[in-house]
């Protein structure tokens, strides 16, 4: 067979079927686009030499396989549909007299246009998108970088050659799937009924117990350690439940409800029943990849954006001042206070407030309410002291805080202590009152806030705590810190960086000893804000990608869905029923099949919560609240846009069932 | 007493787009009795289904006047048609037209519980109709399980259940073998004897000779009509054959 007519034969082919090629062609520009992007950027030189580049890079690298490996789940999703469709299409050339290896020539045509057209609008779309996507990343890293060579030909090829290998597999797959096919077959597909689904009982209960044993445990996990342990085992265990469910549990419920008959005989519930058990049949996969894929657009970028947005809390919390130095303890902290102060000025920095606090901290362990000290200390119930002095205390809070001997004051957080006797190995102490929080002026040593008591005991049981644990950690024993807080004013912060170092350097030099360590904030910032911004693009990078996997999954059924139900359609209409209830029933039908992937997602979510919150909080101090906010708000975005998803595409189904009648 | 009363029916086809019009009825006028069992007979074109589609409430005449039961069908207002045809007419019809989402006991209750009965009246109108059409051992299968001619008997037991006072079928052995035929006309025989008015529309002279009489409509006018009196069903297949004969070369 000649070539410009199987070219033309496939050209009129998508056309005829544009219902399913335009959509198809479109979402592949789309990822397309997608690829091309992140594959640009990581090879940005202009992103590369920046600062925040080294911490950008991975999450692109990380971004460019997902794509990679989800395109290829999806185009062949998109591409089983797309030949299910036809079959009966392909059945009749068959009949007609063009041979299988005929067939598979056209096909083969149909998937180069689809390539090279997908291609071609995917990458100028990328061209497009590329600056915004750029400048996207560099606000949120608050970089003001220039574009540098945008455009990247190794981008373009990278994107090339995989979507050359997707559309390989694919046409192999479509030739063999032709290949085997009977041509009487083909054209009967359509028209053989259906036996009744089977409820399967076990399989639905099945899908009960895994979906609430990954619950349990996402209920169950106490701290961060465990909550990375066991959040892989959590997600498997509800992907697994979430299809068992929609595959056998929906049907399983069907039954039931049609199993009773003064329920199922109501003109509102019988149609709508017998029609769900068929559509549940064909469409519970396809709900429970937009039940997965929704949660995990809700879950990243609801996460990601919490991050964020608490970086500043972050900071505030692990990096109580701009500028903090530590000594070691014991040193006549007068003379070092004037030699720095004067170092400062020196270099210009103009120094705006200081404090100077010596504390002590170690983590211990709790078994039930007793404080135990021994090398297992992360393997259950972790907890932080902290120690200071009384006259610390009161000097750092500007107050006037009395003790008796043997008495301390304890500022709990997240600890629950409500005991009135302070117990650590053997040393005891009456507890006066117990406070709420921590002393923000120290910085935190640890980022995980789960539990941690602040002890302000007089100097002997301060010294007397450190002795204690000196004695049960040996080697690995803490040193008591002096710390200094050093704060400029709000709007210099950042700026004296270079100035900073070089004094600590000087200062290092002339006092030896004293182990001089220091930190900045505004560096730990740079580095943090490199991190997170990274993560944030990702999460909402894949966002969109899922989105328009959803998009398209439900665009498809809702094609299907319209071609099967126009029969029905017209046959209840003759039959007696009034349009206006065959439109009620079937939106209701509709809006049940589409919502219930939308609910379980976000009952996914809800279960999750706590799990996430706890890996969030390990990554951020405040996360918490923040995770709140971000989460709801996501949530309700998500749902507005998935709305408008399906009321567009259920605009084509109520134009395909119209249009037969 | 007249179910059905038909007078001087027209219906003129414009097409959008020219000044072309076309009448498939041309004046269409009968009475059809309570308990009689009514075959229309006509070539392609000759306006049946046109005459069906009126009769049924789907398509509206451009002039003339429909009584069913001496209400003027013309009349009914858009929302209560799909009403009034489930609860007084029948239909059976050339594709069964079952739903394949429902088994054969849940098509056969459909008008029943689209008007709300209750669960006993169900039951015990199944029980009556499903014995009587001899489907009771298939209520439980789904449509695709079973033959044409079963098909169209679970069809015919859907139109019955509603107790329509008329049943309207179109063309209903188009689509069955000459065996399934034979059994179909039988029950539709069986439940005209039980005083069940029927107007079927068909092109077979097998299936009109089972009538008690039979119109013959040729370019939308009723152009004879024969009663079948007395006869056996041969007899009636004799003479509508020689009328069709007549007709054919009328037309020539």
């Amino acid at each position: 067979m000649k070539t410009s007519f199987c070219v033309k034969f496939a050209f009129d082919n998508l056309r005829k079927n544009h219902q399913i090629y335009f959509p198809f062609i479109l979402s592949n520009a789309g990822i397309i686009g997608m690829m091309y992007i992140v594959a640009s950027l990581s090879a940005n030189e202009s992103l590369l030499n920046s600062y925040h580049g080294n911490y950008i890079l991975p999450f692109l690298e990380i971004g460019r396989y997902v794509i990679v490996l989800f395109s290829v789940i999806f185009l062949f999703y998109t591409n089983s549909f797309a030949i299910k469709r036809r079959r009966s299409e392909l059945g009749l050339y068959n009949v007609l007299g063009l041979e299988k290896k005929h067939i598979i020539k056209i096909v083969f045509y149909e998937n180069l246009i689809c390539f090279l057209t997908s291609l071609f609008i995917g990458l100028v779309l990328g061209f497009i998108f590329e600056k915004i996507a750029f400048l996207t990343l560099t606000n949120l890293v608050g970089d003001d970088l220039p574009f540098g060579e945008l455009f990247s030909f190794d981008a373009v090829t990278f994107t090339f050659i995989v979507f050359l290998f997707i559309y390989t597999l694919l046409f192999i797959y479509s030739a063999l799937a032709i290949h085997k096919s009977k041509p009487l077959e083909l054209l009967k597909e359509k028209s053989v009924g259906e036996k009744e689904p089977k409820a399967k009982w076990l399989a639905a209960v099945l899908g009960l117990v895994t979906l609430a044993a990954g619950y349990y445990i996402a209920q169950k996990v106490s701290n961060v350690p465990e909550a990375i342990m066991f959040f892989f085992p959590a997600v498997f265990l509800v992907i697994i439940g979430t299809y068992l469910l929609f595959v056998s549990g929906s049907i399983a419920f069907l039954k039931l409800l049609k199993n009773n008959k003064r329920f199922y005989y109501k003109t509102n519930h019988f149609i709508t029943i017998s029609n769900l058990f068929y559509r549940m049949k064909k469409n519970a996969v396809g709900l429970a990849s937009i039940c997965i894929l929704s949660t995990m657009i809700l879950v990243m970028v609801s996460s990601t954006t919490s991050l964020w947005f608490s970086i500043n809390d972050t900071l505030k919390h692990l990096y109580p001042n701009e500028y903090s130095l530590s000594i070691h303890y014991g040193y006549d902290t007068s003379v070092f206070d004037k030699e720095m102060l004067a170092t400062f000025d020196e270099y210009d920095i103009p120094l705006k407030d200081y404090y100077c606090v010596d504390y002590l901290d170690f983590v211990v362990r709790r078994e039930g309410d007793t404080i135990i000290m021994d090398d297992d200390y992360y393997a259950s119930d972790p907890l932080v002291i902290q120690a200071l002095t009384l006259d610390n205390y009161n000097e750092l809070l500007n107050t006037d805080y009395k003790l008796a001997e043997g008495e301390v004051l304890v500022y709990d957080n997240n600890v629950g202590f409500d005991s009135d006797k302070l117990v650590i190995a053997d040393y005891s102490a009456d507890v006066k009152e117990i406070k709420e929080g921590m002393i923000d002026q120290i910085p935190s040593t640890v980022n995980v806030v789960t539990a941690q008591l602040t002890v302000i005991a007089d100097d002997e049981g301060f010294e007397k705590l450190f002795d204690v644990q000196k004695r049960a950690y040996g080697l690995n024993s803490s040193r008591i810190e002096t710390y200094y807080g050093l704060d400029v004013d709000e709007t210099e912060e950042g700026h004296y960086q270079e100035a900073f170092a070089k004094a600590i350097e000087d200062l290092s030099y002339e006092f030896k000893d004293l182990g001089i360590g220091y930190e900045l904030r505004s560096k730990a910032y740079d580095d943090l804000i490199g991190f997170y911004s990274g993560f944030l693009f990702l999460g909402s990078f894949l966002g969109i990608v899922f989105m328009m996997a959803i998009v398209l999954i439900i665009y498809y059924k809702q094609i299907s869905e319209g071609y099967e139900d126009a029969d029905r359609f017209k046959i209840m209409h003759k039959v007696g029923l009034s349009d206006k209830e065959i439109h009620k029933t079937i939106n209701s039908q509709i809006l049940m099949v589409f919502f219930a992937p939308l609910l379980l997602a976000v009952i996914h979510l809800i279960a999750a919560y706590h799990l996430i919150d706890l890996v969030i909080v390990s990554l951020s101090s405040s996360g918490q609240a923040m995770f709140v906010y971000t989460f709801i708000i996501s949530t309700i975005v998500f749902a507005l846009i998935y709305c408008l998803i399906y009321f567009i595409t259920s605009h084509t189904y109520y134009k395909i069932v119209t249009q037969r009648n | 007493m007249k179910i059905l009363e038909v007078n001087d029916l027209k219906k003129v086809y414009t097409s959008r787009f020219s000044q072309n019009t076309t009448s498939a009825l041309n004046g269409i006028n009968f009475t059809i009795e309570e308990g009689e069992f009514v075959a229309i007979m006509g070539e392609s074109g000759s306006g049946k289904t046109t005459l069906l589609n009126i009769l049924s409430g789907i398509d509206t005449a451009t002039s003339g006047k429909v009584l069913l039961d001496s209400h003027d069908i013309s009349k009914i207002k858009e929302k209560e048609l799909t009403e009034f045809r489930r609860d007084h007419l029948g239909f059976v019809f050339q594709e069964f037209n079952l739903l394949d989402t429902f088994s054969n006991r849940d098509n056969i209750l459909l008008p029943l519980v689209l008007s709300q009965k209750s669960i006993e009246e169900m039951e015990k109108r199944l029980k009556k109709v499903a014995a009587e059409l001899g489907i009771t051992s298939l209520l439980h299968k789904y449509p695709f399980e079973i033959s044409g001619g079963q098909r169209q008997r679970v069809a015919v037991a859907r139109a019955l259940i509603n107790h329509p006072r008329i049943i309207l079928a179109d063309e209903p052995t188009g689509a069955l073998d000459s065996k399934s035929s034979d059994e179909l006309l039988n029950v539709f025989d069986l439940i005209n004897k039980n005083n069940q008015t029927i107007l079927m529309v068909t092109h077979s002279t097998k299936a009109a000779s089972y009538a008690s009489r039979v119109l013959f409509i040729k370019d939308g006018k009723i152009f004879h009509q024969i009663y079948k009196a007395d006869d056996s069903n041969e007899k009636m297949f004799a003479k509508i054959s020689d009328t069709l004969t007549m007709l054919t070369k009328g037309a020539d």
